[in-house]
């Protein structure tokens, strides 16, 4: 640690963290530090020019080539398209972006990648390369154009390259005819079949002696366009014998057979068929070095067969009179019945059965033309293949599902099935025989089950159980709402009882209100009775109880000590002058009675009598 | 004495028993009358001459009577002519009544081994089989006397808890009040469901059931001849094309018209029925285009549990309210 200032700066502290303390320098110190400055500049200036200039120089050095494995190729062979890029420098490169190419076929866009560092006398030399393996698949002359490859942030372009490709077999300028060492050929065994018909198509390959083939793989994915593929079972190992091909000495083997079936009439392709090869070249056994260098090692190659063209005719025209199930093939046919006899609504199966050598896998269900007492269901379809040796055999059944819906005599007509024979190169022609069906009536299908449910449908004798008119919901009706409403009032009714129970217990003004009338009436009957047996005081008497005490009673008054005038100015003013009048004349006899003799019956029973009737007057306006 | 003139007295009995035996007549004439026509059904029945015997089925059906032992004969007389389809849906009717319940569901296990497809038949769902349940015990109207019942009780109750004070009789009534309510409850979703619901049989070969009413629909099923199913007329009147002017219950009269005992035979062949010579009357389609159109779809329930959109042209259907 040292001091600068009053600050400490330990080791590790960083250029820009020192300027402070420059600036705290004395002013020759500063200039100094100017120039300090700007020579620092000026050295990271020159620096990177030194370092663009190496760059440059190492810029120029790197080239890029195109070159192809072969430059004459038969259709169909595979071949190397190599990218390379040299450079003294290093190398950043990105695979180029590859064109698609009408006459040659990618088998991976995905190249191979290599790199190689080489240093002669001192000089480091790098390369990068690209490698694509390509199948020609159109004859003529054709470029590769210029491919451009983004190396080292700068594009650069390759020189196309010219590759011839030719047929196999095709004829040179010296007259030659010009043949792969090794090819494969798609040998279809008819190239005129029919729509339909089975055409057995080999894969071959032809090699020279000196190539000795180790093993093969079909490219995946082979599906000629507007045919019905059938694999026929391989060729447990395929062997190779001699032959002579257009000219020259090959072996042959046969790898693969299809069993081809056209369904378009026309001008057919057999697109080319790719094969994956493992060859080893017998040549280089003789070169002492080759195996010991690896060179007579195996290899892998790819080859394709050249496309091949069928013309495939449309089958000839079947009569009215027969059913077209678009067969071909040396074929039997028979149609059978599981029963000939049967009960209504049960179910008849009717099978057509076709077997032989063809397109067993296309053969169309035959339409008979059934009875339309007969309901058809759902037709079943089964198939049983035998893809041995060169052949599509098999075994083809339709059932049809009958069941009648009638009961009589019925007959399923005879019909003629067509087909295809392609031995005889004519159509063929199967009848298959009528066949009559007895369908009983249903007292048969009342009897009992046939089935097995062991249950009959048997019809209901006897005296059955009416029931008469339209549902009605018991709600629609009006009585049912009577009924409904019923208890309800009966509660409401109910509950006004109560409620009146309750007051007349509970409130003694109600009560005296509510009984005021009955009491009056009660004295007044007593004092009839009272009048009636000369007891005049005691019916005064009671007049009085029963119109003063109506009167109190109704308007709340105490029962006893009231005067007439005070009782008689309670009144509302509802009542008139004269039944004011008349009370005051009565109560005030009532009152004095009991201090002057009684007057006779009749005159008591006359004052009983208007008490009534001014009773009757007050319950109008009180009650 | 001279009064005990036999004269006098014949004279009123015999008026009286010509009344009594007029009104008999009134009411058991016509009883009698289907009753003598079913008998006749019955024996060309046993004859094999299906196409007469559904017809006089059919007459006794249109002049308004129902009957277990009806559609049990109706259903043996349309298997007879291999209408399997027709021949469920009266077996099926016939179940819903108590004396043929029995031989109802012997002839549909007969009749479901002649069918070419069956149906996967998925557990009712748990709200509707208690829904059926109790319609099956007391039926709709049942539980409505029910509710009326336990009304009675819960009035009675409360009007006694008022004047008696004693809390044991508040409970009863308390009690019996949500007897009630829910008997009204049951009732009115019986009520409810039976008005939305019909039950739906397939009388054609086939039928594609879709997602939508209109056969551009994706496809959801395919329901085949016997397959049963429940017929959703609310969702049907709602989204089907039209439904504005067709309701459920329209649409259940207008089949009930049409497809109770609704095929008839085609006597234009010279009256001389040939059997299998029915010619089926579904669907009551005559009613204008617009109409014609809403009726054509129909919102099911299939056993399976799938629920889509099928043509009424291949169905039947009734409601079981109705028929019970």
């Amino acid at each position: 640690m040292r001091r600068i200032g009053n600050r400490t700066i330990g080791s590790m502290m960083t250029a820009s963290s020192l300027l402070p303390e420059r600036s705290m320098l004395p002013g020759n110190q500063h200039r100094w530090g100017f120039f300090e400055k700007s020579g620092a500049v000026w050295f990271l200036v020159v620096f990177w020019f030194f370092i663009s200039g190496v760059a440059n120089l190492y810029a120029q050095s790197v080239q890029v080539s195109a070159s192809a494995s072969a430059s004459d190729l038969f259709y169909g062979d595979s071949f190397r398209l190599t990218i390379e890029v040299t450079s003294t420098g290093s190398i950043e490169a990105d695979p180029p972006d590859m064109p698609d190419l009408v006459a040659f076929r990618y088998q991976s866009k995905i190249p191979s990648r290599g790199s190689r560092i080489s240093i002669v006398n001192g000089a480091t030399t790098r390369s990068v390369t690209f490698t694509y393996v390509l199948t020609a698949i159109r004859e003529g002359n054709h470029i590769i154009p210029p491919l451009d490859i983004n190396v080292n942030n700068q594009w650069m372009k390759t020189q196309p390259i010219s590759i011839r490709v030719v047929r196999q077999g095709a004829v040179n300028s010296q007259g030659e005819v010009q043949l792969p060492s090794i090819f494969v050929a798609l040998e279809p065994a008819v190239k005129d079949p029919v729509v339909g018909q089975q055409v057995l198509t080999e894969v071959v390959l032809y090699f020279k002696d000196q190539i000795e083939v180790t093993s093969f793989r079909p490219g995946s994915g082979w599906q000629p366009d507007s045919f019905w593929k059938e694999d026929l079972e391989s060729l447990e190992q395929p062997r190779a014998e001699s032959t002579i091909y257009k000219g020259q000495r090959y072996r042959k083997a046969t790898l693969l057979r299809y069993a081809l079936f056209p369904s378009l009439s026309g001008t057919l392709e057999l697109p080319p068929f790719p094969l994956t090869l493992t060859i080893r070249d017998r040549t280089s056994r003789n070169d002492p070095f080759g195996n010991f260098f690896g060179r007579a090692n195996s290899m892998n190659m790819e080859v394709l067969s050249e496309p091949v063209t069928l013309q495939v005719r449309p089958m000839p025209s079947v009569p009215e009179d027969a059913i077209e199930i678009y067969a071909v093939g040396t074929l039997q046919m028979n149609r059978s019945i599981s029963k000939t006899t049967a009960v209504v609504g049960e179910s008849i199966e009717l099978i057509t059965t076709i077997e032989g050598a063809g397109n067993i896998p296309l053969i169309n269900r035959p339409e008979y033309a059934i009875p339309d007492q007969f309901d058809m269901f759902n037709p079943r379809e089964i198939s049983n293949l035998e893809r041995k040796g060169t052949t599509i055999q098999g075994k083809k059944q339709f059932t049809e599902f009958l069941i009648p819906r009638a009961p009589g005599e019925f007959t399923i007509p005879a019909e003629r099935l067509a087909f295809y024979n392609p031995e005889t190169r004519e159509m063929q022609y199967v009848t298959v025989p009528s066949i009559p069906l007895t369908v009983r009536s249903a007292p048969s299908l009342l009897a009992g089950s046939e089935s097995g449910s062991g249950v009959a449908l048997r019809p209901v004798r006897g005296l059955a159980i009416w029931h008469y008119g339209e549902r009605v919901p018991v709600f629609r009706s009006w009585w049912f709402w009577v009924l409904t409403v019923l208890p309800l009032a009966s509660l409401v009714v109910a509950w006004r009882v109560r409620s009146v129970q309750d007051r007349f217990q509970n409130d003694r003004t109600y009560r005296r209100r509510h009984q005021a009338g009955k009491k009056a009436l009660r004295h007044l009957a007593d004092a009839r009775a009272f009048a009636g047996r000369g007891e005049g005081k005691e019916a005064y008497r009671s007049i009085e109880k029963g119109l003063a005490g109506y009167i109190s009673d109704q308007l709340n008054l105490p029962e006893a000590g009231l005067s007439a005038e005070e009782l008689l100015s309670k009144l509302p003013e509802l009542v008139d002058s004269e039944t004011r009048r008349a009370l005051k004349i009565l109560l005030d006899r009532c009152t004095s009675i009991g201090y002057a003799p009684p007057g006779t019956v009749e005159e008591t029973l006359s004052d009983v009598s208007e008490a009534d009737a001014l009773l009757k007057k007050l319950q109008g306006w009180l009650s | 004495m001279s009064r005990l003139n036999t004269g006098t007295w014949v004279k009123p009995c015999q008026r009286f028993l010509l009344v009594m035996l007029g009104c008999l007549f009134a009411i058991a004439g016509p009883v009698i009358a289907q009753q003598a026509d079913f008998e006749r059904a019955t024996a060309l029945l046993d004859k094999g001459e299906y196409p007469a015997a559904i017809a006089i089925l059919d007459s006794i059906e249109t002049a308004g009577y129902r009957s277990g032992a009806l559609y049990i004969n109706a259903g043996v007389a349309y298997s007879g002519i291999n209408d399997q389809g027709m021949a469920k849906y009266y077996f099926l009717k016939a179940q819903l009544f108590e004396e043929t319940e029995d031989a109802a569901a012997a002839s549909l296990r007969y009749l479901e081994e002649r069918f070419t497809h069956r149906s996967a038949i998925l557990p009712e769902l748990p709200w509707q089989r208690l829904l059926n349940f109790l319609s099956g015990i007391f039926g709709t109207n049942g539980l409505f006397w029910v509710a009326l019942l336990f009304l009675y009780f819960a009035s009675a109750g409360w009007a006694g808890y008022w004047f008696l004070q004693t809390h044991w009789i508040r409970y009863v009534s308390f009690a019996s009040a949500g007897v009630m309510f829910v008997c009204l409850l049951l009732a009115v979703a019986i009520y409810g469901q039976y008005q939305r619901y019909d039950t739906g049989v397939m009388t054609g070969n086939q039928a594609d059931v879709y997602a939508g009413p209109s056969r551009d629909s994706e496809q959801i099923s395919t329901a085949y001849k016997g397959y049963v199913m429940q017929i959703d007329w609310a969702t049907s009147n709602d989204l089907a094309v039209g439904n504005d002017l067709v309701t459920g219950n329209d649409l259940a009269t207008g089949n009930d018209s049409a497809t109770g005992l609704e095929q008839k035979v085609d006597e234009e062949l010279g009256g001389n029925v040939e059997q299998g010579s029915i010619v089926e009357q579904r669907g009551n389609m005559e009613q204008g285009d617009h109409k014609q159109e809403s009726r054509k779809w129909a919102y099911v329930r299939l056993q399976n549990g799938q629920q889509g959109w099928i043509s009424v042209e291949e169905l039947v259907w009734f409601d079981p309210l109705d028929v019970r």
